[in-house]
């Protein structure tokens, strides 16, 4: 029972964040109720039985990617969408992705169905052990070296050249320039 | 560079301890009750106070015999709490009949000890006003439309030989004269010793310390004079004693 | 996810008395996961208010509350279990009791030590009129109070109180406390824009500048830890430190060498900027904008953030002692704590932990009153050229040590928690360990002292030298 509705919760949180973060005029307000959509996500994975993949989301989107976008809406010249008016194109390249994105997600869930039926034939869909912590280390050190290292090394470059940018106004030259 | 850095590290962390370790001295000595707080702090309502400093202006005294009314300390005011009255007496010289000081109005500047002439105004040390309990046989209040009444020496003198007593024993000829003169609700808050507007011990300080300003600045005056006098003496007659001395 | 789910489950059934409907479950969840934590967090969280005045008076070399009793709310209560009888019965009967002796010693006490205090702010609080500036962007401005409540708040679900004490056990538990406590980012950045006000908008965007800077050094620190410990699960960190004898703390994080203690003061100051502490406190940073992000906040609304702000101190006190200290562990003779009747046990450990984030949170305070406020940009510095590399430093000596160290070996078993392989440290890494890195830092600070000795980096600044 208790599962069944915080999973009714989570579902609703992402599905209705996501409509009201698409159809709301403040860009503020929209960028929040991505973030909630993001949350319910988050429950979502919960429910897979991922724990990890809902606290990365929750720290990469929310902590991170959120906060960034809230950031940038502050750079809006129109933050409360006063001002704007959705152009007659734009109707239907809505209904055109609304259609694309109901497509593959009946894929998708009968994809799943199947998968589901294949499962009770004796077949396991999943790995167990994938949804685990010491799983996804494994993986991520083991087949998936090359690839998380590439990212590793990309964030500490991104990280020092971060630092080098700040570092650049330090110079004498730099700093006469501003003086 | 790398030094530089380590180097800002290292200063940044010691002077943080250094910092905290001043602050945990406090800390230890509060706690221990050896200093600080526990050391320093008095609870003022419910321990006695001290003299806060030499300098402290508390209570504002007219000392009425010196008194001239010529409302320098009025024009000095700058919240008008002032409200005085004077006659000729047989020298006919002016003398105070009246010197309300409305103590709810004054700000304690002391600007108006400053323009007195005569120094007959002045500041006691005493800064307690507590007219629940000692105080209310020194200081009395009355309604904004018994401001303007006049209350004269011997009216003063009334009053403080009815305040000492408590009202039910009053005769009903004095406790109507109270109910006309002063206000026990009232906003303004005047003092009522004499003319001066203290207790007789402050008064008796307070007239001391004037003395002895007073005397010190005649001796002053003296010094100067007399030395003024022996810096101006020898120039008129320099030979003599050039003369003189060899 | 295993620990209190059941336990829901159970009540909501019972209270349904069949199959539970939502609103006996809502009641179980009440009951089971948010009551306790409420009933936990909020009076320690009111009480480190009070602490922390009667700690700055000291420092300050003041007295500090010291005339709010308990005999106020005292009087209350006894007129609320007394409302029966006449009020004049209920005063006399308040009065015989105040009069017993020990009673009147601890009223008196409570008195000097200004216990009342929260009690009386917190009903001041109450009273205060909720105010909406006219120019606020109301739903944001209203809801990011709870936000950040819910951020202070959810990270304590899955920390160890004691063996049997663990709201949520996860694997990842360590990940879901980063995780949580970023939601309070959001909540100041919503209680900044939605104010309506410049003063709280810069607060809210230091804040944001500022925490999202110090999650680095935070994320960095406890991946040190999970990388020495090789597990993400915190209740399992606080099973690794455990070391049989009598000197427990020999098994503790922060005696595992150089860069684990490196990392637990990266970890302290990184903590201490989380949760907007002086010296870290540019968001509110009364002499520049008043009060910052919460500037328009009064009432029960501002209380939240107030309360957030201690919760989260606490929080970071609990992280330092489980992630460090050896959690809810005793420094001395743990294996014998045991042996204890599980329900003492429990109380022993919930204490001890208790004890612990205590030591943190008096070191806060005591920095608080020391140190003055960062400027913004030294703020920023202090995060990414010192805590960032150092934090860097320490995970890459810890994963030397690991790759140095010969093989695993089984490790101990703690408690109802299972042994985990962990490093096999035998004596020479273990020199290695201590000794090298302690060595090169005392050379390189020797080094640093001889060239730039006697001046302050401030000056050396000034003149341009080793910039």
């Amino acid at each position: 029972m208790i599962a069944l509705v915080s999973f009714a919760a989570s579902a609703a949180l992402a599905v209705v964040g996501a409509l009201l973060a698409a159809s709301v005029r403040n860009l503020l307000h929209a960028a929040l109720l991505l973030g909630v959509s993001l949350f319910g996500t988050a429950g979502l994975y919960l429910f897979l039985g991922q724990p990890w993949l809902a606290c990365v989301q929750v720290v990469v989107y929310i902590g991170g990617i959120l906060v960034l976008i809230l950031f940038a809406t502050l750079f809006s010249s129109d933050i409360t969408g006063s001002g704007q008016r959705a152009p007659r194109a734009l109707w239907f390249a809505a209904l055109g992705t609304a259609l694309t994105t109901a497509l593959a997600a009946w894929r998708l869930v009968r994809g799943g169905v199947e998968a589901l039926a294949a499962r009770r034939g004796g077949e396991p869909v999943v790995p167990p052990a994938v949804g685990s912590t010491d799983a996804i280390g494994d993986l991520l050190l083991g087949a998936w070296f090359a690839p998380f290292f590439l990212a590793g090394v990309l964030l500490t470059v991104a990280l020092v050249a971060a630092v080098a940018i700040v570092q650049r106004h330090r110079r004498p030259e730099v700093e006469a320039e501003h003086a | 560079m790398i030094l530089a850095w380590v180097h800002d590290v290292v200063e940044g962390v010691r002077s943080c301890l250094t910092g905290m370790r001043t602050t945990g001295h406090y800390l230890l000595e509060n706690l221990r009750g050896s200093g600080g707080a526990t050391a320093i702090t008095r609870e003022y309502p419910e321990q006695p106070a001290e003299r806060v400093g030499a300098r402290q202006r508390g209570h504002l005294v007219n000392d009425a015999p010196r008194c001239i009314v010529c409302h320098a300390c009025d024009t000095a005011c700058p919240v008008d709490c002032f409200t005085m009255d004077g006659e000729r007496d047989a020298d006919n010289k002016m003398r105070a009949s009246r010197f309300d000081i409305d103590l709810s109005k004054c700000i304690y500047c002391g600007l108006c000890v400053r323009a007195c002439p005569t120094d007959s105004l002045s500041m006691t040390p005493a800064f307690e006003v507590d007219p629940r309990h000692d105080g209310s046989r020194f200081l009395f209040r009355r309604s904004s439309g018994q401001l303007g009444q006049r209350l004269d020496a011997p009216d003063v003198e009334r009053l403080q030989r009815l305040a000492d007593q408590p009202r039910e024993s009053l005769a009903a000829a004095d406790r109507a004269w109270l109910d006309q003169h002063i206000d026990p609700n009232g906003p303004h808050l005047i003092g009522m010793y004499g003319l001066g507007y203290f207790t007789p011990e402050q008064k008796q300080a307070a007239d001391a310390a004037r003395e002895a300003k007073k005397r010190a600045k005649e001796a002053a005056a003296a010094a100067a004079k007399a030395k003024a006098a022996a810096a101006a003496a020898p120039p008129p007659a320099p030979p003599p004693p050039a003369g003189g001395t060899p | 996810m295993t620990g209190l789910g059941h336990a829901v489950d159970t009540l909501a059934a019972w209270l349904a008395g069949g199959p539970p409907g939502w609103f006996a479950v809502t009641l179980a969840v009440l009951a089971v996961w948010v009551a306790p934590l409420l009933l936990l967090v909020f009076p320690v969280a009111a009480f480190g208010q009070i602490l922390e005045r009667k700690i700055a008076a000291a420092i300050q070399r003041r007295k500090g509350p010291n005339s709010a009793g308990l005999d106020g709310p005292l009087r209350l209560v006894f007129r609320a279990v007394l409302c029966l009888l006449p009020r004049e019965r209920q005063d006399r009967a308040f009065a015989a009791f105040c009069n017993l002796v020990p009673v009147r010693t601890a009223l008196l006490w409570s008195r000097r030590l200004g216990l009342g205090q929260f009690v009386a702010d917190g009903i001041k609080m109450l009273g205060k009129e909720d105010i909406v500036p006219r120019g606020a962007d109301g739903a944001v401005f209203r809801f990011a109070p709870y936000l950040a409540l819910v951020g202070a708040f959810l990270p304590w679900c899955v920390l160890p109180f004691a063996q049997h004490l663990v709201m949520l056990e996860t694997e990842v538990s360590a990940l879901f406390v980063l995780a949580t406590s970023g939601l309070v980012v959001v909540a100041l950045k919503m209680a900044g824009w939605g104010s309506g006000n410049k003063w709280s908008l810069l607060g809210g965007m230091r804040a944001v500048a500022q925490l999202v800077s110090y999650e680095v050094p935070i994320g960095l620190a406890v991946g040190g830890v999970v990388l020495w410990c090789g597990t993400m699960d915190l209740h399992a960190i606080v099973g690794q430190q455990y070391a049989p004898g009598v000197f427990t703390l020999l098994g503790w994080n922060v005696c595992q060498g150089p860069f684990l203690l490196l990392l637990l003061l990266v970890f302290f100051v990184a903590g201490l900027a989380e949760c907007q502490r002086s010296p870290f406190d540019m968001a509110e940073a009364e002499s520049e904008l008043v009060s910052g992000f919460n500037t328009e906040y009064s009432g029960l609304r501002w209380g939240m953030f107030a309360l957030a702000e201690y919760t989260e101190m606490l929080l970071i006190g609990a992280l330092v002692a489980t992630l460090f200290l050896g959690g809810y562990q005793s420094p001395i003779g743990e294996q014998w704590l045991l042996l204890l009747p599980t329900w003492l046990e429990t109380l022993l450990h919930a204490l001890i932990l208790g004890a612990k984030t205590l030591v943190v949170f008096l070191l806060m305070m005591w920095i608080r009153w020391t140190l003055p406020r960062f400027r913004v940009d030294q703020v920023m510095r202090l995060a990414w050229l010192v805590l960032v590399p150092l934090a860097l430093l320490s995970l890459l000596g810890i994963a030397v040590t690991l790759l140095v160290a010969g093989g695993t070996t089984e490790g101990m078993a703690y408690g109802r928690l299972a042994a985990r392989p962990r490093p096999d440290l035998s004596w020479l890494p273990w020199l290695l360990l201590w000794i090298v890195p302690v060595l090169a830092a005392v050379v390189l600070v020797r080094a640093a002292n001889a060239r730039y000795g006697g001046r302050h980096p401030a000056l050396r600044r000034l003149t341009g030298e080793g910039a």
